[in-house]
């Protein structure tokens, strides 16, 4: 579930005060930090190198039918000997297809997490520096989204692609360089969840900018003639910038969540792609002979929205002065 | 007082307008086409057309639009599509449901999350404030259908205690409803503690301290009923996602709720049930923010004038 506005996390905790230090020796001694750094980071590299594993033979292929991958009563294989962790109901090797999971739920949450920071910084920056009716049309739509339950709205959005091709050109020019095939898959899922989870982020932002625009340096500019767009991007984005980053990385954890929920629902990226939630919607209906179907990829998303949330929140104490002075970037 | 209700019902209302068109619009530019499905797989192009135009599904989007939202003016949510239900019988059918589940949520997520604020606040810094600490971070992080399927299997199944799912009264909502306010409560008690913090330094809790009020009064009269005020407004925004939490606990549980009723619609392509979801969903959560708005001006008078 997502869950309220991750900007208004607390930042109570004594680790705030190494002003003296240098930003990346601040980074290091915040234990948040590193501890979901080093998740993330773990994360990344797996989904990196995934292909690479299975191609030197060191994983299986996630979406091959093992043939010993099944006992004799044809029950998926409990973790130990053969496979680390098992296999799956269709004898497929539980350790790979988790690893290539780590792909899946990684791009859609990260990119998933792009869409909305672009959207919401966009909204967020032009809500609040420009004001005026454009504010007021602005923030009433960003309320407007927030009442409007995302998940429900996901699911409505996501469950109805069924591959009508959406042509950005002219119909006579006979061209599909532009073509966008709106189906179940990774666009559609990213897209879904990016436009559902940028409301906090314009929120935020707008808040931040109302405090900054009437600093010094954006008065200035204005005076010796910067235009309005100038202002927005060359000292108002960097500005901002901190900020950006703690809500990507707690966004990214949401995104993550999110994904997982969807692909459980199952209008996610569909099957036989190695999704965590797909493979625990397909994993629990043997919950009581082979737990480890459901346990494994559970296991695996909590380490991913961990190691964002705790990443978040640590760089929100380190961040939080420069949040504060409005002098980051 | 008067103006305030009134301008949160016009508020109310503009967002109700604003949910119409966003689900309309999403509804009716996605690619699904739901004639296709109504005609059923074997029906020829001659069929379908002669269908689509009954329906209006060939009528512009305008057109479409303006019917729609006319019918919604009298109070009529449409017909669904697949059972050939009203829509709004239908919802009502499932909301009681919907609503218990979420509003035993909210309490019982309410219930421990303040005191577990009160208590970390007060010891800052123990052992207890960490442990409360590190666990709503890992609690916030749990996908809510993966633990609900658990707790579903180790209290319900293994044990016995709870009924494992269904609907029949209100024993069958206790678990769900723990599932959710277990993932949250944790960020809760992180709300109150900060704010518990804050208002403990303040000037006036000094004084009442060397007034020589007891402790349990100055930490609950003097602290808490001003630490809750913004926990309250996160927790009216907070309604929307709570419903998403719902449509997880009720698929897993299968309680016949508005979260399944969606996904079944959501599966069947059938437009109207969607739209009538999501709209009256919306309205759910409306009225949800005009409730904390009462409780807010209740716990501090201040806002009254506003």
């Amino acid at each position: 579930m997502t869950v309220a506005s991750p900007a208004v996390a607390d930042v109570d905790s004594e680790e705030t005060g190494h002003a003296s230090l240098p930003f990346f020796s601040r980074m290091l001694k915040n234990r948040m930090v590193c501890a979901g750094g080093g998740m993330v980071l773990f994360l990344l590299i797996l989904a990196l190198a995934a292909p690479f594993l299975t191609g030197l033979g060191y994983l299986h292929d996630p979406m091959q039918q093992m043939p010993e991958g099944l006992d004799a009563d044809g029950l998926p294989i409990p973790p130990g000997a053969p496979f680390l962790l098992g296999t799956d109901q269709l004898g497929r090797d539980m350790l790979a297809r988790l690893v290539h999971g780590t792909r899946i739920s990684l791009f859609v949450g990260i990119v998933a997490m792009l869409t909305a920071v672009i959207v919401g910084v966009t909204v967020g920056l032009l809500a609040g520096y420009r004001g005026g009716w454009l504010n007021t049309v602005l923030m009433r739509g960003t309320d407007v989204m927030m009442t409007i339950p995302g998940l429900l709205l996901a699911i409505a959005f996501a469950g109805l692609m069924d591959g009508r091709v959406i042509h950005l050109h002219p119909e006579w020019l006979d061209w599909h360089g532009l073509d966008i095939t709106l189906k179940r898959g990774l666009v559609s899922v990213f897209l879904v969840i990016g436009l559902v989870s940028w409301t906090w982020i314009a929120r935020t932002i707008r808040s931040q900018v109302l405090v900054l625009k009437n600093r010094e340096f954006v008065t200035s500019s204005r005076a010796i003639g910067c235009s309005d767009v100038r202002i927005m991007v060359r000292h108002l984005l960097p500005n901002v910038l901190p900020l950006i980053i703690v809500l990507g990385s707690l966004a990214t954890a949401n995104t993550v969540l999110l994904d997982a929920g969807l692909s459980y629902l199952g209008v996610g990226v569909p099957p036989p792609a190695p999704s965590w939630g797909t493979m625990i919607a397909e994993g629990q209906p043997y919950f009581i002979v082979s737990p480890h179907l459901t346990m494994a990829p559970g296991v695996a998303i909590i380490v991913a929205v961990v190691g964002f949330n705790l990443l978040g929140q640590g760089l929100q104490e380190v961040l939080d002065p420069y949040v504060k002075e409005g002098q980051g970037g | 007082m008067l103006s305030r209700i009134l301008r949160r019902l016009g508020w109310a209302a503009v967002v109700l307008w604003g949910t119409t068109v966003i689900t309309f619009l999403i509804v009716h530019a996605v690619p699904a086409d739901p004639v296709r499905v109504y005609a059923g797989a074997n029906a020829d192009a001659e069929t379908i057309e002669r269908i689509r135009s009954e329906l209006g599904f060939d009528n512009p989007l305008a057109v479409q639009y303006g019917r729609y939202v006319g019918n919604l003016l009298r109070g009529d949510l449409g017909t669904s599509l697949v059972t050939g239900e009203r829509v709004l019988d239908a919802i009502l059918i499932r909301f009681p449901v919907t609503f218990s589940l979420a509003l035993t949520a909210v309490c019982l997520w309410m219930l421990m999350s303040v005191p577990l604020g009160v208590l970390t606040a007060k010891y800052r810094g123990r052992a207890i404030d960490r442990t409360v600490l590190i666990v709503s971070l890992v609690a916030i992080s749990l996908p809510v259908f993966w633990l609900a399927r658990m707790l579903q299997y180790y209290l319900a199944y293994r044990t016995g205690v709870f009924p494992v799912g269904g609907f029949a009264g209100w024993t069958h909502i206790i678990l769900p409803a723990a599932t959710l306010a277990l993932v949250i409560t944790g960020y809760y008690a992180r709300l109150v503690h900060t704010n518990m913090v804050e208002v403990l330094n303040a000037d006036y809790v000094r004084v009442a301290r060397a007034k020589g009020i007891p402790e349990y009064v100055v930490l609950f009269k003097h602290g808490l009923r001003n630490a809750v005020i913004p926990v309250i407004t996160i927790l009216g925004l907070d309604m929307a996602a709570l419903m998403g939490g719902v449509v997880f606990t009720e698929n897993v549980f299968a309680l016949p709720g508005l979260g399944v009723l969606a996904l079944q619609s959501v599966f069947n392509l059938d437009v109207p049930m969607i739209m009538g979801v999501v709209l009256f969903s919306a309205a759910m959560v409306v009225c949800a923010n005009i409730v904390v708005d009462f409780v807010y001006m209740w716990i501090d008078p201040r806002v009254e004038g506003v």
